[in-house]
């Protein structure tokens, strides 16, 4: 159970800290002179707490007898004490039957740990924080304006606090750094590639036996290569030389030898002139690419029944071969409906003016051997038989309406060729001589590095090497570091590109050296480098990777510029407009798929005899849920959304594969209202989230309690007690999950967390690990020709009491519950919104302003981009 | 700041760049401990999209006496160098999708045989492992410890120009380790300077970056002085063309075979795999053009003219395993033995009937590596207890000094036939 075992430990953070010597300072010149004063908290722990909660008994996995040792800098201390807070101010602690502390004492401490923790909150700022590697990616893409990604085996980020994007968790290991070395060479090359050598004119000559034949594309009678498609996939009409390929884009002169085949006879006459068209292709595209997609060359009308040349000078870029194509040929292999229809009529044709013919393919054995020239053979040898007496075979309408209908698809179209190869209509083509370069010209490819090129050197005007260098270096440099380039900076880069020019290099070989050198800088690889409050440009850094993925824009840029993002309406200003850019998407595909854990779908296979199961059914179970929260954002619809919608989104397999509906007809995935009764809908019940917390096989309801804990109701549990073994689901059936979990009822110390937990996993338990609601549970066995079948097993008992005290029938009572308490998800979701946005875990001042804001926010009636906006205007944000 | 819709971005490929500094290849894993006692050196592995006709491939008599059959007649020579499988799979699901389950065992986009050996014996080489396809193939064949499907090199020019750099290639890439040295100089300055003003934990953060840099000066430094180890040369003559074209599939697979035998032989890498393709093509063989396409062919539906073609193809990819198994024959390691005793080669596919997309009953041959050979054997793949694909995939790793004895729903192993 690889899975479970990675929450664990996850989830088993280390909660004695041991006492470093910093720790010691930090303590002594703080909190023990409080404890001194005041009677502390060490005498109200000692008197209270310590006999449930020292080193040997750690009830609920606290101890508190070593309150003053620890080190309070750490935010798994912070954390700790939070807890303790919590309870002392609900008065869950002291339990009722132990000796109860005076009010004052109580309010005493209670005061103390806030005023402690709130101290101590400053050192949890976000430390440097690297670029992720999405983040990295659109960084560079947006520097130079070109597509980049990086190399295949760059090493992956690791997640810490839930997410891929936070300070602590973005290491930079050797393996790495190795990486930008490499990748920074990719990129420099891009705009300055190394030169390459033109190819000299050559004379390439192509016989028809040097053509490419695939499928049924062509067929060489003679001296010729006969074409007879016009079918799309150019696979399957289209031949081309199989040893030329352009090297130097350049003017070409192509030459065909072409001729008419389509001698009298009992096949359909081709009064037209057969059109033979030459297009451009890559070689590195599929073999299967349309046709009309590839460039038109030239366009020829061949008449004759005798060889003729056909000449032009056309423009190949490199990898690029010409492609040759007979573009009204009858038989159209396609198999969308008209030209299934324009086959079809064919075929009649063909049927009507030769009874043999007819005869033929009413007699011949069909099947998946009828293919291609064999099965050509077949039906022509029918046909050509002495034997074949045609009263003895059944020609009558409904035959040939029969016969017509089966005679559709590819088998049928790659047989029917054959005979117009042998007999015509067909184009038939001798050679073709390929001359060329006669001209280099500038490919596409070219081009577009040359315009990287310019934009990256700007307008040189009449400016001297020096200050021009300083001006590419100053331009470059601003848009790498997120901010201004210093005067020395500049000058030292210039420095640089002038010491390799002077080493005998050229200004592109110096530039090429910048690029490197700066994308290797810790100023363009890490945000964040001064402390307190962030600067304008920090801020707005951090303000378009939150919502972007991707450095600040111009406009953001201008406005840090000009001083004015300390100006909240300036900054909700800007806010607004990135949520309105098309770049949020990534945004809300980074956040709800690490937040509601829809990344792990990509590792999740399910059960095959629960489903079949297909990339697009992943793509869609995604693409719900981030619709879903796209909607609620862009809408400004209220948190409770989230949790109880009357709409969702979904295309037609996840309405029937998952969701049991008939009505949706779509493969576009689109805004469906929910129905009345309907069981799934928010994120407690859609495919994805059910999906992401189950492993593919079976539902274990402690990771899911856990999560909705973590991350719906945000109250994490404390890491469970070691030793605790992982429960092996009983594959016969004979026990429920809930019979496997009653131990944690029994046992005192597992319920204190597990009457929490267990109810949350137990009344989503209707969902199956694809999200598919269920009543049972599935019985696998085989039938009796040993043939797999799934039965219902145990019925699902989804009921529960929450918390001692809130029963749970059914997933509407949960959802009653969540919307009931909805500043608890509230609080819960802009925890996370934060830390995503600012990089580091939430410290206890963080929260007390997030809870602020949210109450404000409920208060007001405000829609979840209220929220948003007013996170971004906090002073969390606003704080490295 | 340059800002931009996707759609309208400019794509660069980075053709040819990726040849680049092959010493930085990836992260090192650890080294097995048991690999001193590895028995074989190197794993080739090859997988044919359509697989190969069951009753043409698979001898009729199980045993050491086997009767050689037709498609094996080409390799009959190394009779005593090879072993042939019937009736393994994985017992993986039928359909195109999971062809790609030939290297990861049951489960598609699992870690792949060829990228768990390479974790383990491609570090002292200059590429862990090397991709490449013969034709364009439809489906991945080998997939990462992270589930990422590895692409493949199709062009016999760009895997010759990546095994074994011209002079010039060589000088520009000592041209940008020399002057990348200089750009990490530069930037090591810089954080020098960054560390003085920032707060106390970004300076230990920073000191990341510090041992990040040093670590790849250091690799700098040994790879130039690797210059006095330049890249292998070889005296092999390419085409002027790259035989990319689908009709010349079975041309590119002799030259991607005859790479593969010397990129073994100079010790750029000991792992490699090569993807046959297998779409329309209509392929002349022997001046006869056939009268239909390979995959058209593969869908024989028992007829006896396809078949015939069919297995005129498939007996192709036989003739040239052959001379590979004749090159590795005559080449030697370094100790002067010959390649094949060191070499384990695996000829196999996803496709058990490509006229029934069934994804069961996996023609299997393994050829060297020191492994003990001559026999058929038959498996009976309709018994829940017999050897799965995975089980002979066990033997093979523990002869290259793998410590495993899992892989994907095998646990056992086919010792018993091979050692």
């Amino acid at each position: 159970m690889p899975r479970l075992a990675a929450i664990i430990v996850e989830h088993c953070r280390p909660t004695i800290v041991l006492l470093s010597v910093t720790a010691l300072v930090v303590f002594l010149s703080g909190s023990l002179t409080l404890l001194a004063a005041e009677d502390g908290p060490v005498e109200f722990f000692t008197s209270y707490c310590v006999d449930c909660h020292n080193a040997d008994v750690t009830s609920g996995g606290i101890r508190l007898d070593n309150a003053d040792r620890r080190d309070w800098a750490e935010h798994e201390t912070s954390l700790y004490f939070q807890r303790a807070l919590k309870v002392l101010r609900s008065g869950k602690m002291p339990p009722v039957e132990e000796q109860q502390p005076p009010d004052s004492q109580r309010d005493t401490v209670i005061n103390w740990l806030h005023d402690t923790l709130m101290r101590h909150s400053q050192s949890e700022s976000t430390v440097l924080r690297r670029l992720n590697r999405s983040e990295y990616e659109n960084s560079i893409r947006e520097m130079f304006g070109m597509e980049f990604e990086v190399p295949l085996g760059f090493p992956p980020d690791s997640k810490a606090h839930g997410f891929d994007n936070i300070g602590e968790g973005l290491v930079l290991s050797a393996p790495l750094m190795e990486a930008y070395f490499q990748s920074a060479i990719l990129v420099a090359d891009s705009v300055f590639p190394p030169p390459a050598k033109p190819t000299p004119s050559s004379e390439a000559h192509m016989g028809p036996t040097d053509l490419v034949i695939s499928y049924s594309s062509g067929l060489v009678v003679g001296d010729a290569m006969r074409l007879a498609a016009k079918s799309e996939p150019l696979w399957r009409s289209s031949t081309w030389a199989t040893k030329y390929e352009v090297t130097t884009p350049g003017k070409y002169r192509i030459r065909v030898n072409a001729s008419r085949f389509a001698p009298p006879g009992l096949m359909p006459p081709f009064p037209d002139p057969m059109r033979l068209q030459i297009r451009a292709r890559s070689l590195n595209e599929r073999d299967g690419s349309s046709v009309s997609e590839q460039r038109l060359l030239a366009e020829f009308d061949v008449t004759q029944e005798s060889p003729d040349d056909f000449e032009c000078v056309v423009e190949l870029y490199r990898a690029e071969t010409p492609i040759f194509y007979f573009a009204n040929a009858l038989v159209d292999g396609d198999s969308d409906e008209e030209d299934a229809a324009s086959f079809a009529a064919l075929l009649r044709d063909m049927f009507k003016r030769d009874p043999r013919l007819l005869a033929g393919w009413l007699t011949v054995e069909h099947g998946r051997g009828l293919r291609g020239g064999v099965g050509w053979d077949r039906v022509k040898a029918i046909r050509d038989s002495e034997d074949l007496d045609l009263s003895q075979v059944d020609m009558s309408e409904e035959a040939v309406d029969e016969l017509v209908k089966k005679m559709k698809g590819n088998d049928y179209t790659e047989t029917v060729v054959y005979q117009f190869f042998e007999e015509g209509p067909a184009l038939e083509i001798h050679d073709i001589e390929i001359e060329g370069p006669l001209e280099i010209v500038e490919g596409p490819q070219d081009r577009i590095q040359r315009k990287i090129a310019e934009r990256f050197l700007g307008e040189r005007k009449s400016k001297k090497d020096n200050a021009y260098i300083k001006s590419v270096m100053r331009r470059f440099l601003t848009n790498a570091f997120r901010r201004p380039a210093t005067k020395s900076e500049i000058n030292e880069y210039a420095g640089l590109v002038r010491e390799h020019i002077a080493a005998g290099h050229t200004l592109e070989e110096g530039l090429h050296l910048a690029i490197r050198t700066a994308l290797m800088s810790p100023y363009f690889l890490y945000r964040g480098h001064s402390p307190g409050k962030l600067n304008d440009f920090d801020l707005a850094a951090r303000l378009s990777y939150f919502l972007t993925d991707r450095p600040p824009d111009k406009k953001l840029f201008k406005s840090a510029k000009r001083g004015q993002l300390s100006n909240p309406d300036k900054l909700k200003q800007q806010a607004r407009r990135l949520l309105k850019s098309d770049e949020v998407g990534t945004f809300i595909s980074n956040f709800t798929g690490q937040w509601l854990g829809t990344r792990e779908l990509a590792d999740i296979m399910p059960d095959a005899r629960l489903l079949d199961f297909t990339l697009e059914d992943r793509e869609a179970m995604i693409a719900e849920t981030e619709q879903f929260f796209a909607e609620i954002l862009s809408k400004n619809l209220p948190l409770s959304t989230f949790i109880a919608p009357d709409f969702t989104f979904m295309n037609k397999r996840l309405a029937e594969t998952i969701y049991d509906r008939e009505d949706i007809e779509h493969d576009d995935i689109q805004r469906v209202a929910l129905r009345e009764n309907d069981l799934y809908g928010g994120i407690l019940g859609q495919a994805s989230v059910m999906m992401a917390t189950a492993n593919g096989v079976d539902t274990q309801p402690v990771l899911r309690g856990v999560w909705v804990l973590e991350n719906i109701l945000g109250d994490p549990p404390p890491p469970p007690p070691e030793g605790v073994p992982a429960i092996t689901p009983d594959t016969r059936g004979a026990k429920t999950v809930r019979d496997l979990l009653s131990a944690h009822r029994a046992d005192d110390n597992c319920a204190s967390c597990h009457r929490k937990i267990d109810p949350l996993g137990f009344v989503l338990e209707n969902f199956d690990p694809v999200g598919r609601w269920r009543t049972h549970y599935p019985l696998h066995a085989t039938d009796d020709d040993g043939k797999p079948v799934t039965k219902d097993g145990a019925p699902i008992d989804a009921t529960g009491t929450f918390s001692g005290d809130i029963e749970f029938k059914s997933i509407h009572d949960l959802r009653r519950h969540v919307v009931g308490n909805i500043d608890q998800f509230a609080n819960c979701l802009a925890e996370k919104l934060l830390t995503y946005a600012t990089g580091r875990p939430m410290s206890y001042a963080d929260k007390q302003e997030i809870q602020q804001i949210v109450a404000r926010n409920l208060k007001e009636d405000g829609g979840f981009q209220d929220l948003l906006i007013a996170l971004i205007c906090s002073e969390t944000f606003g704080t490295k | 700041m340059l800002h931009h819709q996707t759609s309208r971005r400019t794509f660069l490929k980075a053709a040819g760049i990726s040849m680049a500094l092959p010493l930085l290849e990836s992260d090192a894993p650890l080294l097995a401990a048991g690999m001193k006692n590895a028995r074989a050196k190197r794993l080739v592995c090859i997988g044919t999209y359509l697989g190969f006709h069951q009753n043409a491939f698979y001898p009729e008599q199980a045993g050491r006496d086997y009767k050689t059959s037709t498609l094996l007649k080409p390799v009959e020579q190394f009779r005593d160098e090879f072993t042939v499988f019937s009736g393994l799979d994985h017992r993986a699901a039928n359909g195109h999708t999971n062809w790609s389950t030939y290297l990861t065992g049951k489960r598609l986009g699992d870690i792949s045989l060829d990228q768990i050996v390479a974790e383990q014996i491609g570090n002292d080489t200059r590429f862990q492992s090397l991709q490449i396809s013969a034709g364009k193939v439809s489906r991945p064949m080998n997939y990462t410890r992270g589930g990422v499907a590895l692409p493949m090199i199709e062009r016999p020019s760009v895997l010759y120009k990546k095994l074994f750099a011209s002079a010039e290639d060589q000088a520009r890439m000592d041209y940008l380790l020399d002057s990348g040295q200089s750009a990490l100089d530069k930037v090591l300055d810089e954080a020098k300077h960054l560390k003085q003003t920032v707060s106390s934990r970004d300076r230990q953060k920073l000191n990341e970056y510090f041992a990040a840099v040093r670590d790849v000066e250091k690799r700098v430094q040994k790879q130039r002085a690797g210059a006095e180890n330049p890249v292998p040369q070889v005296e092999y003559a390419l085409p002027e063309f790259d035989p990319i074209a689908p009709t010349l599939m079975l041309e590119c697979e002799e030259i991607m075979y005859d790479l593969i035998a010397l990129a073994l032989e100079t010790d750029s890498t000991r792992v490699m795999t090569m993807n046959i393709g297998g779409l329309g093509q209509v392929f002349t063989l022997d001046g006869r053009t056939l009268r239909a396409g390979y995959h058209a062919l593969s869908h024989h539906g028992n007829d006896p003219d396809k078949i015939r073609d069919l297995v005129r193809v498939e007996t192709e990819h036989i003739k040239q395993l052959s001379k590979f198994l004749g090159q590795l024959k005559q080449k030697t390691d370094g100790d002067g033995r010959p390649l094949l005793d060191t070499t384990i080669v695996l000829l196999g596919t996803g496709m058990g009937d490509a006229s029934r997309h069934s994804n069961q009953d996996l023609p299997t041959l393994v050829a060297g590596g020191g492994l003990k050979h001559g026999q058929h054997i038959a498996i009976d793949h309709t018994s829940d207890n017999s050897h799965l694909l995975g089980d002979l995939y066990l033997t093979l790793m523990q002869q290259l000094g793998l410590e495993v004895d899992v892989f994907s729903n095998a646990s056992r192993n086919m010792n018993e036939f091979l050692m």
